[in-house]
């Protein structure tokens, strides 16, 4: 681990938005909270070689993306849908807001729009990182991140409108 | 920039933020503060924004979480003056309940394994310098996590196969067997069919080891290393020793000096 740091300080900083991060993406407390435990794991064994104690929290979740990941490899054959980037889509207009989503509700939510979109959406929202640390994290192009951002939105924005007609 | 253009970059705004002072986003809200329409869409769209966002804030670790990471990955040192014969009976790998009942069914399942398992079925050509080098590999420049390590959901199938290399106690240097910190972290490997297993060690000092532990039926013609062979690789010092059937790679940052203290200081005492 960073020498300037305490283990101790790094989990209390970073556990929580590490396991929200975890839970977003997998729906499952057990899961999450293994991820999160993994990813403590690692910092632990290499975190030494982090010379910029700046760059801690995006290593932690940068490392967390890539447990999840592996263990993605090893369930299903991902599909990275690559749609072309540069090709703009007009923003949905936002929904009318006229009640709160519980954390359940939310990442449900969340976990139908496209696996493209997903991740970074999740992390946009998280607040915790820029959209440039959110390209490092995700190992994407900054532009990348920023169109599907967008785009996620956009399938956010309508499918929280079928969900709240459906309500009513 | 025309407001299509503008609505696409400020998708990705969040006010309040860092992104405040990100010049990416000034021409876009320049815009929309002269476009009422553009205004009232992004008012809107932060709306919902803070909706999701409020959403994701709302999740909450599991009680203990945090507690499970501490006891895992980190133990405080054992004060100085704490008596050492206490230290010397509680040699416990790990504390995490799920880990301890994964040792309980490596217990059992170790004899499966034993009568089971015929490494020398597996085409595997390991030396001990190979071994080596693939150990000095697996530390990353840019620390990054090596590829090679598996999820948990794996590694509970393979301490339940039985297919752990784990040391013996005894076959350590004695500043490696005291106190309840002496492990905080392992990782079950597979390099090429050979199954390796790391252990993370701390001294008494509080210095951190990595030790690689190898079933030596995998491998050809691996000597009988009675006292440690050490190697120094980029800044990286190891030790290679054998107990039992068993190769045992120790790897600390730093010169071979210190290694060499370490088994100096065990074979005095």
């Amino acid at each position: 681990m960073h020498r300037s740091l305490k283990f101790e300080d790094i989990v209390e900083a970073y556990y929580t938005g590490l396991y929200r991060f975890a839970f977003s993406l997998t729906k499952n407390e057990h899961e999450a909270g293994d991820l999160t435990q993994q990813t403590f794991f690692v910092y632990a064994r290499k975190g030494d070689s982090i010379r910029d104690p700046s760059k801690v929290k995006s290593w932690l979740f940068t490392t967390l993306y890539r447990e999840f990941l592996k263990i993605c490899r090893k369930t299903k054959s991902l599909t990275f849908k690559e749609h072309e980037e540069l090709e703009l889509d007009m923003p949905t207009a936002a929904p009318k807001i006229a009640s709160q989503l519980d954390a359940a509700s939310t990442v449900d939510l969340l976990n139908e729009i496209d696996e493209t979109y997903r991740d970074p959406i999740i992390l946009f929202y998280l607040q915790d990182h820029s959209y440039k640390e959110i390209a490092a994290i995700l190992d994407i192009p900054i532009g990348t991140v920023m169109s599907r951002i967008s785009r996620g939105k956009n399938q956010l924005r309508n499918l929280f409108t079928k969900q709240d007609t459906k309500v009513e | 920039m025309n407001k299509q253009e503008a609505q696409f970059i400020l998708e990705s705004y969040r006010p309040g933020t860092e992104d405040d002072s990100d010049p990416t986003f000034k021409e876009a809200l320049e815009l929309a503060r002269k476009d009422p329409e553009l205004m009232a869409w992004l008012k809107e769209s932060e709306a919902f924004d803070t909706l999701i966002s409020q959403g994701l804030q709302s999740i909450t670790p599991p009680a203990g979480l945090k507690e499970t990471i501490l006891q895992g990955a980190t133990r405080e040192r054992p004060p100085i003056e704490a008596p050492v014969e206490r230290q010397e009976k509680k040699v416990i790998w790990w504390q995490s309940p799920w880990l301890m009942t994964m040792a309980a069914s490596l217990a059992v399942m170790l004899a499966v394994t034993l009568t089971v398992i015929r490494p020398q079925e597996l085409e595997a050509d390991w030396s001990v310098a190979k071994i080596i080098d693939t150990a000095s590999s697996q530390t990353s420049a840019d620390g990054a996590p090596a590829q090679e390590y598996i999820n948990f959901k794996d590694l509970r199938a393979r301490f339940e196969a039985g297919d752990i290399p784990v040391p013996q106690t005894d076959h350590l240097p004695k500043d490696l067997q005291k106190g309840d910190n002496t492990s905080y972290g392992y990782t079950a490997m597979d390099w090429d069919g050979l199954p390796v297993g790391r252990w993370t060690l701390h001294d008494n000092r509080g210095e951190m080891y990595q030790l690689y532990v190898i079933d030596t039926r995998y491998l050809k013609d691996v000597p009988t290393l009675s006292t440690p062979v050490y190697r120094e690789i980029q800044g990286y010092a190891f030790a290679s020793w054998t107990g039992g059937n068993t190769l045992y790679i120790l790897e600390q940052q730093g010169p071979i000096a210190n290694l060499r203290e370490l088994f100096k200081y065990h074979h005095d005492k």
